[in-house]
């Protein structure tokens, strides 16, 4: 166990009484959760709420935590898989929210058409990544916005470093396939 | 569509994705406003409506037990002030 695990799991056990040692847990990971549930929902007014719902919810049950030698963030992680899949649901009848607001990092492109079709490219990427299962959304979100090891990965998700690996790979076929179909509807509308 | 209909290899697809799925930063206002209202201690937050319900009733019953137990004690005196009453006048009667 690391000097960091340990830290933290200190600061759990004494979140349930002390505010502030939740809110230093607070300030760890808000932004991790923020960014996951962003990217599940694509909207930012949904990912505030929903990032409020977790941690409110996170220091309602904070006493309850057991350590079972995974680490807090893979709780916080459930509980926004959960609070995001309830959303999902709720929100049924439109299953894909467009990234209006989102601007990616394309400081390095300067020519206006280079910059609106790498903009075009992230939305179409986007909108085939939340066509995913969930599971494999969270393990892309965690690998490519957390940039966290396959191992941590595993021990949030509850699986294996090798289990990681094969659904990793499985996904990027899956997205391969999934882009290649999404250009062919468009080609297809376009000829 | 031109970038993604190149050869769509596992490196370009993993490159794609690191280009698109980017850290975002939650609002600054967002993120202080939340902790504060984490952090502060709000009644409504800490103690659950059930709580309070089952702290009001115990404190009901628990009072409801107290005085029914001051009321036989102060009962069980009254009785035996009257048996001490009685038995002094039915010496005093005796006397007589």
């Amino acid at each position: 166990m690391t000097l960091r695990e340990s830290d933290e799991i200190e600061l759990v056990s004494r979140a349930a009484t002390e505010p502030e040692a939740f809110g230093e847990l607070y300030n760890r990971h808000v932004t991790r959760i923020y960014n996951y549930i962003f990217y599940r929902t694509g909207d930012y007014q949904d990912a505030e709420d929903l990032t409020a719902r977790v941690f409110q919810r996170a220091l309602r049950h904070v006493g309850n935590y057991q350590n079972q030698g995974v680490p807090y963030s893979a709780w916080l992680y459930r509980i926004a898989h959960n609070l995001v899949a309830n959303w999902h649901r709720d929100r049924s009848r439109r299953p894909v929210v467009p990234l209006e607001d989102h601007v990616p990092d394309t400081a390095a492109i300067t020519h206006p058409e280079a910059l609106a079709m790498a903009e075009e490219q992230n939305q179409m990427l986007l909108q085939v990544v939340r066509k995913l299962p969930p599971e494999r959304q969270q393990l892309l979100i965690l690998k490519f916005v957390e940039r966290l090891p396959n191992a941590e990965i595993g021990q949030i998700m509850g699986r294996t470093e090798g289990a990681i690996k094969s659904l990793y790979h499985r996904t990027l076929n899956s997205l391969r396939d999934q882009i290649k179909t999404m250009e062919d509807e468009i080609n297809g509308r376009s000829s | 569509m031109g970038g993604i209909r190149q050869r769509l290899n596992r490196k370009r697809i993993e490159k794609l994705l690191a280009e698109s799925l980017v850290p975002v930063e939650p609002s600054p206002i967002f993120v202080s406003e939340l902790r504060g209202r984490l952090v502060t201690i709000k009644g409504d937050q800490v103690f659950s409506p059930w709580i309070l319900i089952l702290i009001l009733a115990s404190l009901v019953i628990f009072i409801a037990s107290a005085l029914g137990f001051a009321i036989r004690l102060l009962l069980g005196l009254l009785g035996l002030i009257g048996i001490m009453e009685r038995r002094r006048d039915q010496s005093k009667a005796l006397g007589a």
